[in-house]
């Protein structure tokens, strides 16, 4: 296991796939580099697991093509593709015990028993679980299991490792711990990981790049900061957090918020009529005594619901403008239905997007 | 009050338990008892079945071990019943793992097809095999064995189904994924996980050939018959008890089968 002189790159290209009249991927491009941590996040249906399992060769596109380092894989048998795969749960075999199942792939590729030894006990120490070579399965809890399969699915060295929802069975704490040991391991080993999830934290706080799948199409692609905070869409700024948006027409750079009468000034955008200025929930402040400034709108509004959360207070406010958005209040805030506040809307943090009537 | 609540549950379980070996009793000895009756039988001092035996002789066992007859169609029976075991897990397996995992067009024809054995009157189809087999040249060995694959064959189909459901198809998709091929992930993931389902259709296919009679009857001749047919025509023409011999030990080692299947059962787990 040499860090990063294996990891290679993947490439989906105008890939299309249809399982009888319902079209899963709609002419999809990919690109992940050479030891990237990609996760593919969307809800389920979007066609982030179809993506992996045209990726692993379990099944292959209608149309288009998957290329591993460059080389076309349409064809190819998943088990001449050198690739890791890590599944949701109960993936290990039952009727072999820790170790087997470890040295399983080793096996298939004619590895002597010696080395299939050492490879295991290094497997074993990389997942922290030496010592549990013998058990079986069944005699492992849930994060045992799953830690028994990535050590199984990196022991071979693969090319790619893909993860199919890896933690979705497991409990939020032990998610994670298991959400650091997964990028431990991608650091140590260096490795390209294609990580496929529904939980947007989990795809924020592990990947380098976050693909956001709606509908069989990529909505939107980047950086974890980039997705977060300047969403392309209505649908990839509701998936990946709260926020709140007003809905506003756009000329140049000029922004109308008809329901206060109010024109702003945006630049830097190309959109052109119906918009909505969106904030994330915790940009969204309440307005003090002191003086707002010229980039600061300040926006009457009515608190609908108030949710305590620990570190801070989470309230489900209706603007002036009639628009229901989640906002961020300290901790020790005592706000009850029905009070009225005045939020202040920083201009300068709003990303404009296209007003969307297909997914409110 | 928690001890007297326990001690009531403890109770009315009892009285439970009491009433479930109240029915079960006799229905268990009118299912055994013609099945067991013909052991003391066996070991009559008087020259004819009768009940009840009389006397303590083992001479009828003797008698059976002498006869080169009654050999033979024991070992005859025991040919025909491994052969067309085997030959129906080699058949059947395969078969009952694609229908439980794989989807293709007419599936639910090819099913009802194998089944078909298990459903029409075994009489009517040994008057089948008996012309067609008459014509195709297939007689005693071959033929019985023939004949009892396609009996076989629908048991192991039906249990290994029924084991290849339980197999979760990530397994398969793993063994793919970690390097094995479609005949490695046969023999090392899906055979190991459905095995007892596969022993136990072997098991059922093996008893089944083991009794069977009507059909051995039609394609058996004089020189090739099996010791079920053989029993058929002893007592048929008189009443010996090597006849209850021979059936003890019919008996015994169909009950030393299960058994044994039982024990590997619970030894796996």
């Amino acid at each position: 296991m040499k860090a990063g002189s294996s990891a290679k790159s993947i490439k989906l290209e105008s890939v299309r796939k249809s399982y009888g009249s319902q079209t899963v991927l709609d002419d999809l491009n990919l690109h992940v580099e050479p030891g990237e941590f990609v996760s593919m996040l969307g809800p389920s249906g979007s066609g982030k697991t179809t993506v992996l399992n045209l990726i692993a060769g379990f099944d292959d596109p209608d149309a288009g093509s998957v290329l591993l380092d460059g080389r076309n894989m349409t064809g190819i048998a998943p088990e001449h593709r050198n690739i890791g795969v890590v599944f949701q749960n109960y993936s290990l075999f039952p009727h072999m015990s820790v170790a087997e199942n470890i040295e399983f792939p080793l096996r298939m590729r004619g590895v002597s028993k010696a080395e299939r030894r050492e490879a295991v006990g290094s497997a074993l120490f990389l997942v922290a679980l030496d010592g549990f070579g013998d058990r079986k399965p069944e005699q492992l809890s849930g994060g045992q299991q799953q830690r028994v399969a990535i050590a199984r699915a990196v022991v071979f060295n693969p090319d790619v490792l893909l993860m199919d929802e890896p933690l979705g069975a497991l409990d939020r704490r032990l998610r994670g711990d298991l959400q650091l040991e997964i990028k431990t391991l991608h650091e140590e080993l260096g490795i390209t990981i294609i990580y496929v999830t529904h939980d947007q934290e989990e795809a924020l706080s592990m990947s380098d790049r976050v693909v956001v799948f709606n509908k069989g199409r990529v909505e939107q692609e980047g950086k974890p900061r980039e997705v977060y905070r300047r969403p392309a869409t209505l649908f990839v700024a509701d998936f990946l957090g709260d926020s709140l948006s007003i809905s506003a027409t756009a000329s140049g750079d000029s922004v109308t918020l008809r329901e206060l009468n109010t024109e702003v000034a945006i630049s830097g955008h190309d959109q052109r009529g119906p918009v909505r200025l969106l904030w994330r929930s915790d940009h969204v402040s309440l307005a003090g005594a002191a003086d707002p400034g010229d980039r600061i709108l300040s926006m009457p509004a009515t608190v609908e619901t108030v949710a305590y959360a620990g570190t801070i207070t989470r309230m489900r406010v209706k603007t002036a403008t009639g628009d229901i958005g989640v906002i961020e209040a300290p901790e020790d805030s005592e706000f009850a239905a029905g009070d009225a506040i005045v939020l202040a809307l920083d201009l300068d943090k709003a990303s404009l997007l296209p007003a969307d009537n297909d997914n409110t | 009050m928690k001890t007297s609540s326990t001690s009531q549950i403890r109770k009315a379980s009892g009285y439970r338990s009491l009433v479930t070996s109240l029915l079960m009793t006799p229905i268990l000895i009118i299912l055994l008892a013609p099945s067991l009756i013909i052991i003391p039988m066996s070991f009559t001092k008087v020259p004819f079945l009768s009940w009840p035996p009389k006397g303590f002789s083992a001479k009828w066992y003797a008698r059976l071990f002498d006869s080169p007859e009654w050999l033979a169609s024991l070992w005859h029976s025991v040919e025909v019943a491994l052969l067309s075991t085997i030959i129906a897990v080699l058949l059947g397996v395969p078969a009952g793992v694609s229908l439980a995992l794989k989807q293709w067009p007419g599936k639910q024809f090819v099913l009802a097809l194998i089944i078909t054995p298990l459903v029409v009157p075994t009489i009517v189809v040994g008057i089948g095999m008996y012309k067609i087999y008459a014509w195709l040249g297939l007689f005693d060995r071959s033929g019985l064995v023939a004949a009892h694959v396609m009996i076989g064959v629908p048991l192991v189909v039906v249990t290994t189904m029924s084991a290849a459901r339980q197999v979760n198809p990530v397994l398969l998709r793993a063994a793919r994924s970690l390097g094995a091929g479609p005949v490695s992930t046969f023999f090392r993931v899906t055979l190991p996980i459905i095995s007892s389902g596969v022993l136990s259709g072997a098991v059922f296919a093996f008893v089944s050939s083991w009794d069977e009679v009507v059909i051995a009857k039609f394609l058996s001749s004089p020189t090739y018959e099996t010791a079920p047919v053989r029993m058929w025509a002893q007592i048929t023409e008189r009443v010996d008890p090597t006849v209850a011999a021979v059936s003890s030990i019919l008996f015994a080692a169909a009950l030393l089968l299960m058994i044994s299947l039982m024990v590997v059962e619970r030894v796996r787990r």
